[in-house]
């Protein structure tokens, strides 16, 4: 009886000791996992966590969290930094119950306390081969199903990791790097599918939107971006070879409607950049916006907002989703050709599009929402130093933001000069840019020649409510909330937050490098925090 | 002790690859095999960076390698040295601390192609020659004060910018153009910015830095100042250089003064 006590104290404590340290441990580092499907179709209602690349599925990058407030926001200071010692951090994080998972250049992946900022595991990407980018070694985040994060990586692969550990699952080449191909673009996770773009029409590639099986990461479908000869489309292009060099590549992450069924992924410019005389036509699908199904892959409908472009205007700006009057679904997208566009996100219906930077290139968009455009606003042998927007355009990757608490559309814009020329029509050359020509020149142009603006619009209208200046173009995406806050970031370093409905400034933080990367904010132990890359380290920031 | 020497390798090696993950910024590397001589030089690849060089360079160099705000390419005289394999490392890299920049992101073989057209620049050997008299032009240089705020070698200001080597740097029209109206072309580190406090009161200088936030400048008596916008109530950027034009001078002094500051090239030291 007394042995038999014995075993029974043993086991109690044995068992005792796991459960208390599996509730001591729940309650240091919630689990948080598995991030299922259904958590991703209500994203918005978790606002203690940033589950995908946008936010939600709407791409709203917006959050009901208001701890912090436009009252008390001058009282945000840095609670921790993590050091990337990378150039060039695009990453936008995701956050699942205080695990921050964020990638660093090129391809390295880093989960975090989100509370501390101390490194929980990492995942260090070798390279299978040297990879040409036009860009930089960039990579823009992760998404996340059940256990597992889904990364997309500079050579071309993409890479299930188990979230728990950063153990590779399974890895896929999404094409060849040797080709000029790359991956940059966080995926997105449809069902049971991770949708994936590519890059590369700087290189000369075809470009292509892919969706694999979570599980096993066989490829479920491709959709070319750029139709080869006899497919519908395939009549943009002229008789010759260009499709095979076409660019459309695909490298920002969409929005999905799951009412319709419907993913929204934005296009690249066609190639080669700046001589178009090997490529006659409209170049479709290049420089548009895509409705397509998810399970299949079809294309529902396109619509192009550069045709036959010939200035590195792609369209891989991120569409949001919003409702309009009477519930008619729209998709709205700041391009970078320097134009806000307002589209039936059912049908690819154009309704409206309005200039929100300065434009030479068309006279106006018509009724049909086709550009008539001004001659001399092409590439010259000599340059042409009179197209607005400049080659990096008037809106570009970088997140926008639509808060329901205001009903307004933030994001930001470049006002910039630039020098456009023109060369022979390049040869493909692997591992070599295929430019034929070129877009830069700021050099030859003051720098208060140029200069950028947060801008918060009407969403369906596309009217200026306010703007915000900055000193030169921004790189920065935008982040609001139901704090009545709007935060974004400045080349020169500068965090800022503005007041939502005016636009007033209310707080900034120096933290000394350019930023090329979007904010985010999320729960930690209770608490709200706001995190962004600046120059090559992540701070974040919390109130008092 | 067996582990100790174990953990004290695998500490060293740790840190050795910690910083091994800290990346300089530098120029993206060179392609190991890179020729000597240029391998793309027929008509085609020199008339495709007859155009690239238009494109790209004419701007600073001059459309025909007479030179300008960039150095002149047309005389066969090259600071960075003159071979294929040289000019291509100088234009794919770009010179550090000077305004020449890297060529971002152009294909190897582009840059053979401008390297090809720049030596057939350089054969025509038609560099401009200054007509002046480079001693008197010294003496010009010091009964004007230049030194007052130029430098040369370790004499003189640092308002304005260091002429130490300024003869490879620059052609002759551009010497002549910065000395009788010095605001034709102001470069962007010598940019004049004043500014107006809120109790009226100006102060001139150049441009060092600015942010949303507060500017930076270094004022005609060399203070470094900084300001808060926000303690400003005004801020210009006159299209307007800090050195006074000289356009009265004699223009005798003029080509002297050429002939001088073309003069001062890195070769004449030891």
């Amino acid at each position: 009886m007394v042995r038999l006590g014995r075993r029974l104290l043993v086991f109690v404590v044995i068992v005792g000791g796991f459960v208390i340290g599996r509730w001591v441990g729940a309650q240091s580092l919630p689990p948080g996992l598995p991030v299922t499907y259904d958590r991703l179709l209500k994203a918005h209602e978790e606002p203690g966590n940033w589950l995908m690349y946008g936010g939600d599925y709407r791409s709203h990058h917006f959050s009901t969290l208001e701890e912090i407030t436009s009252e008390n926001v001058q009282r945000l200071r840095v609670k921790w930094i993590y050091q990337m010692h990378r150039q060039k951090v695009e990453t936008t994080p995701i956050v699942v119950d205080g695990v921050m998972y964020v990638t660093r250049p090129p391809s390295d992946v880093i989960a975090l306390d989100a509370a501390t900022g101390r490194a929980l595991w990492t995942y260090e990407h070798r390279m299978s081969s040297p990879v040409y980018t036009c860009c930089g070694d960039v990579n823009r985040g992760l998404a996340a199903l059940d256990h597992t994060l889904f990364l997309t990586t500079l050579d071309a692969r993409l890479l299930a990791l188990d979230a728990r550990s950063g153990r590779v699952l399974w890895k896929k080449e999404i094409a060849d790097p040797t080709l000029n191909y790359t991956a940059t673009g966080a995926p997105l996770i449809v069902k049971d599918k991770v949708i994936v773009g590519i890059g590369g029409a700087e290189g000369g590639i075809r470009g292509f939107l892919d969706a694999y099986d979570a599980k096993t990461g066989e490829r479920a479908w491709r959709l070319w971006t750029v139709p080869a000869p006899g497919e519908p489309g395939s009549e943009t292009w002229g008789t010759g070879d260009a499709w095979k060099h076409g660019g459309g590549s695909t490298w920002t992450t969409g929005s999905f409607d799951p009412a319709l069924n419907l993913v929204y992924w934005g296009t690249g410019n066609p190639g080669p950049d700046y001589n178009g005389d090997s490529r006659p036509g409209d170049n479709l699908y290049t420089c548009s916006l895509l409705a397509v199904n998810p399970d299949t892959g079809t294309m529902k409908w396109h619509f192009q907002f550069t045709p036959h472009d010939t200035r590195d205007w792609d369209a891989t700006q991120v569409p949001v989703l919003i409702d309009g009057v009477g519930g008619r679904k729209l998709v709205v997208v700041a391009s970078r050709n320097g134009f806000y566009y307002v589209l039936d996100r059912t049908t690819g219906e154009f309704l409206r599009a309005k200039p929100f930077a300065k434009q030479t290139w068309t006279k106006e968009i018509d009724s049909k929402g086709r550009p008539v455009v001004n001659p001399g606003q092409e590439p010259t042998p000599e340059g042409n130093e009179s197209i607005w927007p400049g080659v990096d355009g008037g809106g570009n990757w970088m997140s926008p933001s639509y808060s329901p608490a205001t009903n307004l559309l933030y994001f930001m814009a470049r006002e910039e000069r630039r020098r456009f020329f023109k060369t022979d029509a390049p040869e493909f050359q692997p591992g070599e840019a295929f430019f034929g020509g070129g877009g830069g020149g700021g050099a030859r142009f003051r720098p208060e020649e140029s200069w950028g603006k947060l801008v918060a619009v009407s969403p369906e209208t596309g009217d200026v409510k306010w703007e915000h200046r900055i000193l030169a173009p921004p790189w920065s995406g935008v982040l609001s909330t139901a704090g009545n806050l709007v935060f974004s970031a400045t080349p020169s370093g500068n965090f800022f937050a503005l007041d939502a409905r005016t636009g007033k400034e209310l707080w900034w933080f120096n933290g000394g490098e350019r930023v090329f990367a979007s904010p985010i904010t999320f729960l930690s132990r209770g608490r709200q925090m706001i995190t962004i890359p600046i120059g090559d380290v992540l701070i974040a920031f919390g109130l008092d | 002790m067996r582990t100790l020497t174990a953990l004290a390798i695998g500490w060293i090696t740790c840190v050795a690859l910690v910083s091994a993950q800290n990346p300089e910024r530098r120029p993206r590397p060179l392609p190991s095999n890179l020729p000597e001589t240029s391998p793309f030089t027929s008509a085609t690849d020199l008339e495709i960076g007859r155009k690239l060089y238009q494109g790209r360079c004419g701007h600073c160099h001059g459309q025909s390698g007479e030179g300008g705000r960039g150095a002149v390419l047309n005389a066969g005289n090259f600071r960075r040295g003159g071979s294929d394999r040289e000019l291509f490392v100088t234009i794919r890299n770009g010179i550090p601390n000077t305004e020449m920049p890297g060529a971002f992101n152009l294909p190897d073989i582009e840059i053979w192609r401008v390297v090809g057209y720049v030596q057939q620049l350089a054969r025509q050997g038609t560099a401009e020659r200054s007509a002046g008299d480079a001693v008197a032009g010294a003496m010009v240089y010091q009964k004007n004060g230049c030194a007052t705020c130029h430098r040369i070698d370790a004499a003189g200001g640092f308002i304005g910018p260091d002429l130490t080597d300024i003869g490879a740097k620059r052609a002759l029209r551009y010497l002549r153009e910065s000395i009788v109206d010095p605001s034709a072309d102001i470069p962007l580190d010598y940019r004049l910015v004043s500014v107006t406090d809120r109790r009226g009161r100006n102060v001139s200088g150049i441009h060092l830095n600015e942010d949303e936030y507060s500017i930076h400048l270094r004022d005609i008596d060399g203070n470094l100042r900084s300001f808060m916008k926000t303690e400003l109530t005004g801020i210009t950027l006159p299209r307007q250089s800090l050195m006074p034009a000289y356009a009265s001078l004699p223009p005798v002094d003029v080509e002297n003064l050429v002939a001088y500051l073309s003069s001062l090239r890195p070769a004449r030291r030891p």
